[in-house]
């Protein structure tokens, strides 16, 4: 599976309920040990989101703060769906249980 | 910036972080930028992708960008790649050694499968030319 | 001595960026055509690039990362593909106009028709950046280049009434025979010249492998704050000197040596001798800036190794787009293109252009995951917020007022 193939594909609930487009992925280094010595790479969850903009820059993760202007404008913090709640993927499409409702995650 | 090792529960956004990033080998030499990011999903209940490796090239490139530009992008990178197999150059997540400003790895740039192009150009053009091996300053 | 050569660099790049090709021509033929009415373009031109140029040169210190790498982070790959490809084909047009800018100069000198010389001009220019040590470059350019200082010089000589060109500058107003869109349509061009992304390109890269650090920001200000407004007043000199000499005749500028006249007039033959070398070294160091950047932009982009202080075997592919855009520079030249014509193309283009990598600078400038304490504070936010205004009102304002004005004929 690529990034590519995730990024930009339109998300929807079982319930047909349109969430957004993929903007991004969380990872987390929690996995098995590597050749490397360190933990692997998993992905988490899934950046939902309306506009792409601000999470490319960085606005919607909160790392960029300023100029004032450009954060009023895109700073849209995205839905974060868990993996687990995924329930099928296609080719740009993905369909996710309803259930990653949850009041404002990380 | 992060200077430190990759500690565990570190999280990482993978287009924030990873994709677009610059590749560096072991001697701080620039090798190319992810073009996209592999990953591994196994076939137990509750699994969650793993990283395998981070993707770089023209053909990767062609992958990330999609649409017609990405598909031009992948003839090109067709009628120019030297293998047969039309495969993207993998940088396996094993020599990734560090995530910050830049990606950095525990690799020389000479056995890099990314780097491929530029040992091309370097040895058919650049290398005919006199002085190329004259370091300028 | 590291430190000397590094405010030779701020000079180089104001040279080289400043006087290049674009300037001699904007500056001279406004200076011509709308008198000192449009020095406010200048000095908005030269402010825009010491806030660009400073943003960029801080975040190239502390990332250690160049502009167009940022761009591509920053934008996305497809984004940033456009993008690269609008500021290559700007930056290439920039390069044609400055080898047949380098060109012309020699003209001046020796009468052979300028068609003769591009070849060699072209040669010379990428076997300096194929051989010659940087350092060397910066300060033999860098030196020579100050030799424009003279059309200042010729301006005072001309004993103009400055009661009367100060009071031109502070009342801009479209001389009667002049309609508005053109009036702007300069404005544009003029504020282009000054705010060339070539040189920011060229800038924050060298500041890269230079590797200028934190505490190399003082010099970086020191660059930017000396070097720039330096530039800005070659201009304004530029401007005047045509305002005092052919705005009263009605007669326009559209040749190099025209632009030279006010000089010679002043100053005579030594006046004359030393505008041309300064001619000569400014485009001379404006060519191998664009030359430079064609191959940073691109190289930037795919994340190949680039560079002036590694060997070429090590940046093949950047020195190859370097070769290759020389060659299409000169083959461009030798049909005989208008270089003037060229030239204020490549300047209204890059003022429409600027957008698109001012604005990921901005951003970056804007993380502290980056960039730590050193991000813009609120002043220089402020300010550098509201030139993005500027630049995208510019941006959106230039094709319209192109085609209405016929591109300010």
């Amino acid at each position: 599976m690529l990034l590519s193939e995730l990024l930009g594909a339109q998300v929807v609930t079982t319930n047909g309920d349109e969430v957004g487009t993929v903007h991004d992925v969380v990872l987390v280094q929690d996995g098995p040990m590597g050749a490397n010595g360190r933990a692997g790479l998993r992905l988490h969850a899934i950046a939902v989101g309306s506009r792409s903009l601000g999470s490319r820059l960085g606005y919607a993760q909160g790392t960029v703060e300023g100029p004032w202007l450009l954060r009023r404008l895109l700073r849209r913090p995205p839905r974060l769906v868990p993996w687990s709640a995924i329930v099928q993927r296609d080719e740009h499409r993905i369909v996710v249980d309803p259930s990653f409702r949850a009041p404002d995650q990380d | 910036m992060s200077t430190e090792p990759v500690g565990v529960g570190r999280q990482v956004w993978a287009v924030l972080e990873l994709l677009d990033r610059q590749l560096v080998d072991r001697d701080g030499r620039l090798v190319g930028k992810v073009d996209d990011v592999e990953f591994e999903l196994d076939d137990e209940p509750d699994a969650l992708p793993r990283v395998t490796a981070l993707l770089a090239g023209l053909g990767a490139l062609a992958n990330h960008i999609g649409g017609d530009t990405g598909a031009a992008l992948a003839a090109a990178e067709r009628r120019l790649a030297a293998r047969r197999d039309h495969q993207p150059s993998r940088v396996d997540i094993a020599i990734v050694r560090d995530i910050g400003s830049a990606i950095e790895l525990d690799a020389d740039g000479e056995n890099l499968d990314t780097n491929r192009g530029e040992r091309w150009v370097r040895d058919v053009i650049i290398d005919k030319i006199p002085g190329a091996g004259h370091v300028a300053e | 001595m590291k430190k000397v050569f590094g405010v030779t660099l701020g000079i180089l790049t104001a040279m080289g960026g400043f006087v290049d090709i674009g300037d001699l021509v904007a500056n001279s033929e406004t200076g011509a055509r709308f008198g000192m009415s449009l020095a406010w373009a200048v000095l908005l031109g030269v402010v825009g690039i010491i806030v660009y140029a400073e943003m960029a040169g801080r975040v190239a210190s502390v990332t250690k990362r160049a502009t167009f790498d940022l761009v591509r982070e920053r934008l996305g790959a497809r984004a940033g593909l456009a993008n690269l490809g609008a500021s290559f084909f700007i930056t290439m047009l920039t390069l044609i106009a400055e080898v047949a800018g380098v060109a012309l100069a020699v003209q001046l000198v020796v009468d052979v028709n300028y068609l003769l010389w591009i070849p060699l001009v072209g040669f010379a220019v990428w076997m300096v950046i194929w051989r010659v040590r940087f350092t060397t470059l910066e300060t033999v350019f860098g030196l020579m280049g100050l030799a424009i200082i003279v059309v200042v010089v010729a301006v005072v000589q001309l004993h103009p009434s400055w009661s009367q060109l100060w009071h031109h500058a502070s009342h801009p107003s479209v001389p009667s025979g002049e309609g508005h869109p053109t009036y702007f349509y300069y404005a544009i061009a003029l504020f282009g010249a000054a705010m060339t992304p070539y040189e920011v390109f060229f800038f924050s890269s060298g500041a890269v492998e230079e590797k200028w650090t934190r505490s190399d920001l003082v010099l970086n200000r020191a660059n930017v704050y000396l070097g720039f407004p330096l530039g800005g007043v070659l201009s304004l000199g530029l401007m005047a000197g045509a305002a005092i000499v052919f705005h009263p005749l009605g007669v326009g500028v559209d040749n190099l040596s025209q632009v030279a006249l006010p000089t010679s007039i002043a100053l005579g033959k030594v006046g004359l001798a030393f505008v041309i070398v300064g001619f000569f070294a400014c485009t001379v160091g404006a060519a191998l800036e664009t030359a430079l950047s064609c191959g940073y932009t691109v190289s930037q982009y795919f994340g190949w190794q680039w560079g002036k202080l590694v060997k070429p075997r090590d940046a093949a592919r950047f020195h190859l787009v370097v070769l290759v855009s020389i060659f299409v520079a000169v083959v461009v030249g030798v049909t005989a293109v208008d270089p003037i014509k060229v030239t204020e193309y490549s300047i209204v283009l890059s003022a429409a252009a600027l957008p698109l990598t001012y604005f990921p600078i901005l951003v970056v400038a804007n993380d502290r995951t980056y960039m730590g304490d050193d991000v813009n504070g609120p002043v220089k936010n402020a300010i550098a917020t509201f030139y993005m205004v500027v630049l995208t009102v510019v941006a959106l304002a230039t094709i319209p007022l192109m085609i209405a004005t016929k591109a300010g004929s």
